[in-house]
């Protein structure tokens, strides 16, 4: 019974399924007030999970070919777990500000996260799109939680309707790799294809398959829910899906790219210039005029998939493993940016506009601070983790003699300093308003989650060499 | 002990941090608390940077202090600091400046002092950092980090318009230095090409039998120039530096002109032109001109100005002029009166604006019209004003004339008519300077609320004196500047411009005795 | 003609036939029961090429679960309100313009490409349930557990949303 053996390797995978149906069986028999409790139960849930991931052995094809569970899957599952940790240490004060403190959250972000965890783990179509449709239901449901809220609901109906269509490009691309090859798994897909040479219809495949996951890191031009869904979405979940979805499909995007497609490289490295120059420079400029700071963040984070998209496009050893450097730094910047929301929630939409903020920094000290560091990170000022990523994904453009790209790339991150700082010009440089006293009282998670990122953003930026090392191993089945 | 095996470089740059640390922890109540330790740190910094003086050779090839470290060995970034004498001298004026900056703010910040003073010893950090580190991508990082807590200093204390002032500060020399950045990666990819090394070392990049294509050379220096032009800046970029100027408190506008300025300056010493020899030469003609304009061009708009302070700061512009000129002259002469300069501009540029924020303090007005006949109700302000405008102007006997005399022999020697051109300048800065002296010193007092101003007290009075004493010190007696500065000048030169020792060894000869002599000349 | 082509022929008229009653039958719940014979008849040719798997399916899933959706929807609403409805002509065209290139396209597969449509060798064996199931628990074990919490979250998502109680 060699399978039995294999269960070993996926057992992170088996302990947060197990905690999440867990909370799911327990929560009807814990009383309202004592709910808090689920909160910690999937905490432990996930760092056993996370610990496991440690433990587990490695090993490069499990359960006939369908996973493998190599360092790169590992790197992500890691970066997974920790994002979703982030996230349920900001969803409580969200959710028991909203007053509605439910099981069920805990339950579709740790399956979400199985999801993830999952997909990046895949060597197989089959796989890969059981556990791409696991996450995005998940997903679907957490974007429309709040059922009181009418944005909640336009946002969680907004992201189904689209996000079952681009699961459905998805299908079509792999049944086109199906088609062609008579084969699900990656290897031999491979192998089958780099026998036939290119065909018309292999392109067709890779162009409905990038089409799909452009739609799930909202990339230009398939950007268009990202506003509305990152705005109406629950704010941590928005946290979470700016971040932990994105990370897994650049993850399909490298493993499917490198591994299965690598002979159609001239033809996805150009598309994916291209698209990336214009993610990166739209969602800049669109986020120039927002007014609401929530929207702004939510253009930013399309303008940061074009950033890593540059790593992508141009390949290599510093774009691989470039935009694993900079997915992990992303996940903390990201996380902490849509989390000053849940600091500054007190009434009804407070504090999601730019007037919102105006002194901020004489109020909350603190936080103000980490929100800079956060600001700094975003735009890739030093020191913090921002710069390296951003050093790391502009140097593998210039590797790669991609010059435009790599200009292009820094003129927006000028642009993108603006708008970042005119956040931090409404906290620093303006008074707070006289007549709303506004006392905060973030909760002892939220502060702990903002310190960690704050933390870690330094981290990243000041002693990257740890993390870049790991990085760089993760990255290294693909440097060939 | 031997001074040069302690990580000295690494103490003096972070110094501040334990500063900050301190600061961070004392409740925003404890004003003078908080005032007392950012002072005692400061002055503390400057007094650890003067230590290097005692273990420094001037007559040592080649980086001194040096600390190397791996920092990310994936790619190959290290920890490299090291000095020459060049770095030295910016390295002292820095903590110089810093100190005094910080002793001038103790009554004019009034508010938010914490963060005003945190931000003004991570500015130190960053500011040192830049002059001390040897490794492009650490050197960048400093470069940098020192923008942000500019940034905060003008948009919080600055004056009316800091909010505008303080984002183009920030966009425009971002921008520079994104390009900068590029720039660099694109050299240590063509380093990896030729090597195979992954490496950030400035001091390989520049050593001899790596030689970079003059194609590739010309648009790397183009992003070199970006970033270090528009720091400095020089003609078409410099449209940032009027406006954080005026608007920076008084201890930001003495830190930027002071201190950031010279960064970009360094940027094209220390980089530019000893790795990127054949661009330099190339570009030689377009940044004469372009200094030329600079000289000419901020002299004439400093005449028509109505606001004191942007009158300095366009003043600035002109004087960066003489400093970019001089070192594009790849002269040994030039380059080293042009390192002079920039140390003169720090002090006789940082102490007027000290001096305009004097009156500022008390009158809460910067218009020159306001002012007049100043000079009876405060004698000693006028004398220290007097002495920091003579300076200025370039004043025999004081530090400016040493600065710009060497620039233009400097600039002479390979053509005449650029110096010709450039003296005019000397000529315009002396009309501007003078005329304004003349219209707030000299004259009837106009003004009632003049009448109540109080002379200089000895807190002023301190941070002016080391100014002084420095710009006589120089002026009198610069052959110890000089001589720190002559190796690491010659180096430069040799890798630059290395026809120019072949073709005419006989000239530099005299050049060089003519220049000991008139080191030690009093004037 | 062998008993066995007798049989797919007959499956094939009778699930035309079946067809063509559905979509003309004016009372709505006799079209749902000749639908459901017309599956079933479906499911028979399934079974003839050795797709067992697929006729299990078809018998189980549509003939059993879909249709009695059907049938609900049918007796939920309205029919008065169906009957009196005018068919537009653009809706007519367009069902013209599917149904000519559906057939077209079968046409001209059975007069051109013969092949393209004759079962191959490997088709066959996967279809029966064995295969399939092996293919399920073994093969693709992960994908078929994952697609268990997959309808676990599908359901508890649809409860919760639909659930009146906020």
């Amino acid at each position: 019974m060699s399978y039995l053996i294999d269960l070993k390797s996926i057992s992170s995978e088996l302990i947060l399924s197990l905690f999440a149906v867990l909370i799911l069986v327990i929560s009807p028999f814990i009383r309202e007030e004592k709910r808090k409790f689920i909160t910690y139960f999937s905490i432990i849930g996930l760092v056993g999970s996370f610990i496991a991931l440690f433990i587990q052995p490695m090993k490069e094809s499990l359960f006939w070919k369908t996973l493998t569970v190599d360092r790169f899957s590992l790197y992500f599952k890691a970066l997974f777990l920790i994002a979703t940790f982030l996230v349920v240490l900001i969803s409580r004060k969200f959710f028991e500000h909203e007053r509605y403190h439910k099981a069920e959250y805990y339950f579709f972000l740790l399956l979400t996260t199985v999801g993830l965890m999952f997909m990046v783990s895949s060597v197989d179509l089959i796989s890969l799109y059981v556990s791409f449709e696991l996450m995005a239901i998940s997903c679907y449901v957490l974007a429309g939680f709040l059922k009181r809220d009418l944005r909640s609901n336009e946002a969680g109906m907004k992201y189904f309707v689209l996000g079952v269509f681009s699961s459905g490009v998805l299908l079509f691309g792999f049944s086109f790799l199906f088609g062609l090859t008579g084969e699900t798994g990656f290897n031999k897909i491979f192998q089958n294809l780099s026998n036939k040479g290119t065909d018309f219809f292999l392109i067709i495949a890779m162009l409905t398959i990038a089409g799909a996951l452009f739609f799930k890191i909202a990339a230009v031009p398939f950007h268009m829910w990202t506003p509305d869904v990152y705005e109406g979405a629950p704010t941590p979940v928005t946290a979470y899906l700016s971040v932990a979805p994105k990370a897994a499909c650049f993850a399909i995007f490298i493993r499917l790219f490198l591994e299965v497609l690598p002979m159609l490289k001239n033809e996805w490295q150009t598309l994916i210039a291209w698209v990336s120059l214009f993610t990166m420079t739209y969602g800049n400029i669109a986020a120039l005029t927002q007014r609401s700071v929530k929207r702004m963040f939510a253009y930013s984070s399309i303008a940061h998939a074009g950033y890593i998209l540059i790593g992508l496009a141009a390949g290599g050893e510093f774009g691989i493993w470039g935009m694993l450097y900079y997915l992990l730094i992303y996940t903390f910047m990201n996380i902490g940016a849509f989390s000053i929301f849940i600091f500054m929630a007190k009434k009804e939409h407070f504090g999601e506009e730019f007037p919102d903020f105006s002194g901020l920094a004489q109020r909350a000290p603190y936080f103000s601070a980490i929100i800079v560091l956060i600001l700094l990170s975003l735009t890739g000022i030093p020191p913090t983790g921002g710069f390296i990523a951003k050093v790391y994904i502009f140097s593998a453009a210039i590797k790669q003699k991609l010059y435009w790209l790599a200009i292009a790339g820094v003129l927006n991150s000028v642009i993108s300093l603006y708008y970042y700082f005119r956040l931090g010009m409404a906290m620093y440089f303006k008074e707070p308003p006289k007549d709303i006293e506004v006392k905060y009282s973030p909760s002892f998670f939220l502060l702990l989650a903002i310190t960690i990122i704050g933390l870690a953003i330094l981290l990243l930026g000041i002693f990257p060499h740890p993390f870049a090392s790991m990085a760089k191993i993760s990255a290294f089945q693909f440097l060939n | 002990m031997n001074i040069q095996s302690l990580p000295l470089l690494t103490i003096i740059t972070f110094f501040p941090l334990i500063g900050i640390f301190i600061i961070f922890f004392i409740s925003k109540k404890k004003e003078n608390l908080i005032k007392v330790i950012a002072n005692i740190v400061t002055a503390l910094t400057f007094l650890i940077s003067l230590t290097l003086l005692l273990g420094f050779d001037p007559q040592a090839e080649g980086m001194q202090f040096v600390e190397k470290v791996s920092w990310i060995p994936a790619i190959g970034v290290q920890y490299f600091m090291g000095i020459d004498g060049i770095s030295l001298l910016l390295i002292l004026l820095t903590t110089l400046l810093t100190f005094l900056a910080t002793l001038s703010s103790w009554r004019v910040i009034d508010h938010r002092i914490k963060e005003y003073y945190i931000f003004m010893l991570l500015l130190e950090i960053g500011m040192v950092g830049v002059f001390t580190s040897l490794d492009l991508i650490l050197f960048y990082v400093f470069w940098e980090v020192m923008l942000v807590p500019m940034y905060f200093l003008i948009g919080v204390w600055g004056g009316e318009r800091k909010l505008y002032a303080a984002i183009k500060f920030f966009l425009y020399t971002l921008f520079g230095s994104v390009l900068l950045l590029l720039g660099i990666l694109a050299l240590y990819f063509y380093h990896h090409a030729v090597t195979g090394v992954y490496t950030f070392d400035a001091l390989q990049m520049m050593a001899e039998g790596f030689t970079i294509p003059p194609k590739l050379q010309f648009w790397i220096f183009l992003a070199f120039f970006f970033g270090f032009a528009i720091k400095v800046p020089m003609f078409p970029f410099h449209t940032w530096l009027p406006d954080a100027h005026v608007e920076a408190p008084t201890a930001g506008s003495v830190i930027l002109a002071g201190i950031l300025l010279k960064m970009g300056t360094y940027g094209f010493i220390r980089f530019s032109l000893p790795i990127l020899p054949d661009a330099s030469r190339k570009f030689v003609p377009v940044i004469v001109v372009l200094s030329i304009i600079a000289i000419i061009y901020g002299a004439l708009v400093a005449m028509m100005q109505k606001d004191w302070k942007s009158l300095v700061a366009y003043s600035s512009i002109s004087h960066m002029g003489f400093v970019t000129l001089g070192m594009f002259a790849l002269t040994p002469i030039g380059l080293q009166g042009s390192i002079i300069q920039q140390i003169n501009h720090g002090i006789s540029t940082g102490a007027l604006f000290l001096i305009v924020g004097i009156v500022y303090e008390r009158r809460h007005t910067r218009l020159i019209s306001e002012y007049g006949g100043l000079s009876r109700i405060m004698p000693v302000y006028a004398a220290v004003f007097a002495i920091m405008m003579l300076s200025s102007i370039g004043l025999p006997g004081l530090n400016g004339f040493i600065g710009e005399f060497l620039i233009l022999v400097g600039t002479f020697q390979v053509k005449w008519w650029w110096a010709a051109i450039a003296a005019s300048g000397i000529i315009l800065g002396a009309a501007y300077m003078l005329w304004l002296y003349q219209r707030v010193m000299f004259g009837k007092v106009t003004k009632e609320e003049n009448l109540k101003m109080k002379d200089l007290n000895a807190r002023e009075i301190a941070y002016f004196l080391p100014l002084i004493f420095l710009a006589f010190w120089i002026g009198l007696y610069p052959k110890p500047f000089l001589k720190v500065l002559e190796k690491p000048v010659n180096k430069i030169v040799q890798k630059v411009n290395p026809d120019y020792s072949q073709k005419k060894p006989d000239i530099i000869k005299k050049l060089f005795d003519h220049q000991e002599r008139e080191g030690e000349l009093p004037y | 003609m062998s008993l066995y082509s007798g049989f797919i022929y007959f499956f094939g008229i009778l699930s035309i036939f079946l067809g063509i009653m559905v979509i003309t039958r004016k009372n709505a719940i006799h079209s749902a029961v000749y639908l459901i014979f017309c599956i079933l008849s479906i499911a028979g040719l399934f079974f003839l090429l050795q797709a067992e798997f697929i006729a299990g399916i078809q018998i189980i899933v549509y003939a059993g679960g879909i249709m009695v959706i059907y049938v609900f929807t049918i007796l939920l609403i309205k029919l008065e309100v169906v009957k009196g409805l005018k068919r537009r002509w653009e809706i007519k065209l367009i069902t013209a313009i599917v149904f000519s290139a559906l057939s077209g396209e079968i046409l001209y597969l059975l007069l051109r490409k013969r092949e393209a449509l004759l079962p191959e060798e490997y088709g066959i064996a996967k279809g029966t349930v064995q295969a399939v199931g092996s293919y399920l628990l073994r093969d693709y074990l992960i994908p078929f557990e994952v697609v268990s919490l997959l309808l676990l979250v599908a359901m508890i998502g649809a409860i919760m949303l639909s659930r009146k109680k906020v």
